[in-house]
């Protein structure tokens, strides 16, 4: 049982140094970078994805901070997010700090709420016209794939569609379940 | 009032005592400001230094030792292509009135390597894609005559550029499929679709017309999806695969093929490929340099590498696993010694590795470079 909650431990605190060793190497070097992420929610790619199902129950469960830290890159609805955390810039969660446009299009993950062992399909936003934000940096791609799958990629800029295209910071809102 | 008078009166004296000084110092000669003609002979090593939010730069160096040899100044978010010949660099960025914001304009730019400096650029259609850099975004025909560039609004597109005339000839849609892979000879190209097909588009000369063909399906970009890096291996396109998988296709023929399936990571439980631009083909000696991670699973296929691999493709045997840190991109070049040259991801910087093809192409790091920010483009030309 104590190897058990041991070898837990040392894989969460793996897990988190891996974290904070990448933000602290991102945020350090490229936070310019910032390579925005993308998948759609609006824009052409909207009717490939069932972003709008469930999309009231989403937004009613997207104030509960309890199923998590969401300053944290292992936050479980940031699997497959590469960008600054607009939390972390003077925004929130699913809002963009003020003054920035949220990005018309966007690229959608697919992550595990570890609170309800559910799959749901997460947005990522990039929210546009301001210079990159030094805050945290998080990169992660889980079900991330290339240009050939657009709406999955998160190495494009997804203020690509804005009147303003420089890219901020990114955020991560639930617009449905992945089995619904 | 008086006390500058003073001082000037002062001033006056000083200058008077000091004439003597100066004519015993009349060999002086003061030196002027110029410009240095045009960088160091020698191979060169390319980097493409992307930035988001302000100016991005090809940076030269050495290919000897990397000695930095100087720049080359493109906008946001750019894309970067070295003529063979490695005297012309092309770069496609973008330039926003405000940086942040404000009316937008992408420019394919061409410089004279020699001498660092612009010589045309050619104003394109706002759909360029704003990305990572990867090296089949913008490429070019076999001939030089055309430069191919990669939209993306996300509708994914191709801007086809006449060089000579400074035109853009056509925007060729290629909804579904990514990257842009050259044929040897013409002006056809070819994409990977999402479908797991590859796509073909054959131009006439004039760069015009398309006529469209695509392949049965030859990959599953749901269980192990390909990276978008290419490298001719005996004239096939050869790709990645998430999992290790090297494809070796056939485009002669105006219609991708599959010639053949290498399991490059048999055998290495829980290593992976791993990164952008992330292997390339020294044509001497049939092998492969490629960045590996260990633990691997989804998800983890942009970490940055902890070794390189040498795999020999002829006889489908990995030949040695040299440690490295964090290398995400890397090329190498076509001496029959090959030498590798890598960013690492994390510190910005690239790295000099000397191969010994005695030694199962063992790598040694020989110089290194820390500036080159965040980049996953690089390339060498003699």
């Amino acid at each position: 049982m104590f190897n058990i909650v041991d070898t837990l431990l040392e894989w969460m605190d793996s897990r988190a140094e891996s974290g904070a060793r990448r933000v602290a190497q991102r945020t350090g070097r490229r936070s310019f970078l910032t390579k925005a992420g993308a998948a759609l929610l609006g824009g052409a790619l909207l009717p490939m994805l069932p972003y709008d199902r469930n999309f009231g129950e989403a937004h009613a469960q997207e104030g509960a901070s309890t199923d998590g830290d969401q300053t944290e890159c292992e936050y479980w609805r940031y699997c497959a997010l590469d960008g600054n955390l607009c939390n972390s810039c003077g925004g929130t969660l699913t809002e963009c700090p003020p003054g920035a446009e949220a990005s018309k299009v966007s690229w959608v993950g697919t992550c595990r709420n570890p609170n309800d062992n559910k799959d749901y399909l997460v947005s990522y936003n990039d929210c546009c016209g301001k210079a990159s934000c030094s805050g945290s940096f998080c990169f992660t791609s889980e079900g991330e794939r290339p240009g050939y799958r657009m709406g999955l990629y998160n190495d494009i800029n997804w203020c690509m569609a804005n009147t303003s295209k420089g890219y901020h910071c990114t955020v991560a809102v639930l617009v449905g379940l992945a089995d619904a | 009032m008086a006390r500058s008078l003073t001082l000037s009166v002062c001033l006056a004296c000083a200058l008077a005592a000091a004439a003597p000084t100066l004519a015993q110092e009349a060999e002086f000669k003061p030196e002027s400001v110029g410009v240095k003609a045009a960088i160091d002979p020698g191979p060169n090593v390319f980097v493409n230094k992307q930035e988001w939010g302000g100016a991005g730069s090809i940076n030269v160096y050495s290919a000897a030792d990397l000695t930095y040899k100087g720049n080359m100044s493109a906008g946001s978010m750019g894309q970067v292509l070295i003529s063979p010949d490695g005297k012309t660099a092309y770069s496609q960025s973008s330039y926003l009135k405000r940086i942040m914001y404000g009316d937008h304009e992408q420019v394919l730019q061409l410089f004279d390597v020699a001498t660092l400096t612009p010589t045309k650029e050619i104003i394109l259609p706002n759909k360029a894609a704003m990305v990572a850099a990867y090296t089949p975004l913008l490429t070019q025909s076999a001939d030089g005559k055309f430069v191919y560039v990669q939209n993306a609004t996300p509708a994914t597109s191709v801007t086809v550029v006449d060089v000579a005339a400074g035109e853009v000839v056509q925007e060729l849609p290629t909804p579904g499929c990514w990257g842009i892979y050259p044929s040897l000879a013409g002006y056809s190209f070819s994409a990977i679709c999402g479908d797991g097909t590859f796509a073909s588009f054959a131009l006439g000369e004039d760069g015009k017309g398309i006529a469209k063909t695509s392949s049965e399906k030859i990959f599953d970009a749901d269980a192990d999806a390909l990276f978008v890096s290419a490298e001719r291996i005996e004239g096939k396109l050869a790709f990645m695969s998430f999992k290790g998988n090297l494809y070796v296709l056939d485009d002669a023929t105006g219609t991708i093929t599959l010639s053949d399936k290498i399991a490059v990571t048999e055998g290495q439980e829980g290593w992976a490929p791993g990164g952008y631009n992330l292997f390339d083909y020294n044509d001497p000696n049939g092998v492969i340099f490629l960045t590996m991670h260990d633990e691997a699973k989804e998800g983890t296929h942009k970490n940055a590498s902890k070794e390189i691999w040498a795999y020999d493709v002829k006889n489908k045997k990995l030949l040695y696993r040299s440690p490295v840190e964090h290398v995400i991109s890397l090329t190498v070049s076509d001496d029959p010694v090959p030498v590798v040259y890598g960013l690492n991801e994390d510190d910005g910087k690239v790295i000099r590795f000397a191969s010994d093809p005695e030694a199962k192409f063992v790598l040694k790091q020989t110089a290194e470079h820390e500036d080159t920010g965040f980049a996953t483009v690089v390339a060498v030309r003699n």
